[in-house]
């Protein structure tokens, strides 16, 4: 489980993959966050 | 941090959520997809999709969301909550002063007397296990002053850098 800080596009806690990045690149594209 | 137990209270308009020992209040007007007289809250439940770490609620009308515990952890101003997001807040100023820094990593961990891993390891922000103490040093190598102030709810505690000195190479 990733806890990500939106605003500072970093992990709070454990370690984002290079795949989860992308996820929450396409999630911020679509506005979804 | 696992959440044990979910019950809906709509007499006092809120989340009842058993986290650890402690039992803490979330209310329903802090919700996305807010229940009604008309539309209560029909089931809650830890969200097993969420390792526990979330409550997931049906409202009558079928629709439902999830909350994150840190939002019933912020909303009841939890002090280890506060205090990581604080230590979080403080290493992000960090990498930003070690960005701007003219000051070579190697230099940095020279003069800040560690090892190499150990120094990765205070600009990990992942890593909960750092103290303040060991950024304030580390701020203090990269030529800021840091001022703490302390205040009652409603002031915004935190620490900020006031100025920069020069520092020499």
């Amino acid at each position: 489980m990733v806890k990500w800080d939106l605003e500072n596009g970093l992990a709070m806690k454990g370690k984002a993959t290079r795949r989860i990045k992308a996820l929450i690149e396409e999630l911020e594209a679509e506005g979804e966050l | 941090m696992r959440i044990e137990e979910a019950v809906a209270n709509n007499r006092r308009k809120g989340f009842e959520l058993k986290v650890g020992k402690e039992v803490l209040f979330f209310p329903y007007a802090r919700l996305r997809v807010q229940p009604s007289a008309q539309n209560r809250v029909e089931e809650v439940r830890p969200d097993p999709e969420l390792g526990y770490e979330g409550f997931t609620y049906s409202l009558e009308d079928g629709s439902e969301d999830t909350v994150h515990v840190d939002a019933v952890l912020e909303y009841n101003q939890d002090p280890d909550y506060m205090r990581e997001l604080l230590l979080h807040n403080l290493t992000v100023e960090v990498r930003k002063q070690l960005e701007e820094s003219e000051l070579s990593r190697r230099e940095v961990i020279r003069r800040l007397g560690t090892s190499p891993s150990q120094f990765y390891r205070l600009i990990d922000e992942a890593n909960r296990t750092k103290s303040f103490g060991q950024l304030f040093d580390l701020l203090h190598i990269l030529g800021c002053e840091v001022e703490v102030k302390v205040g009652g709810r409603g002031f915004r505690s935190g620490t900020r850098r006031t100025r920069r000195k020069a520092v020499g190479g």
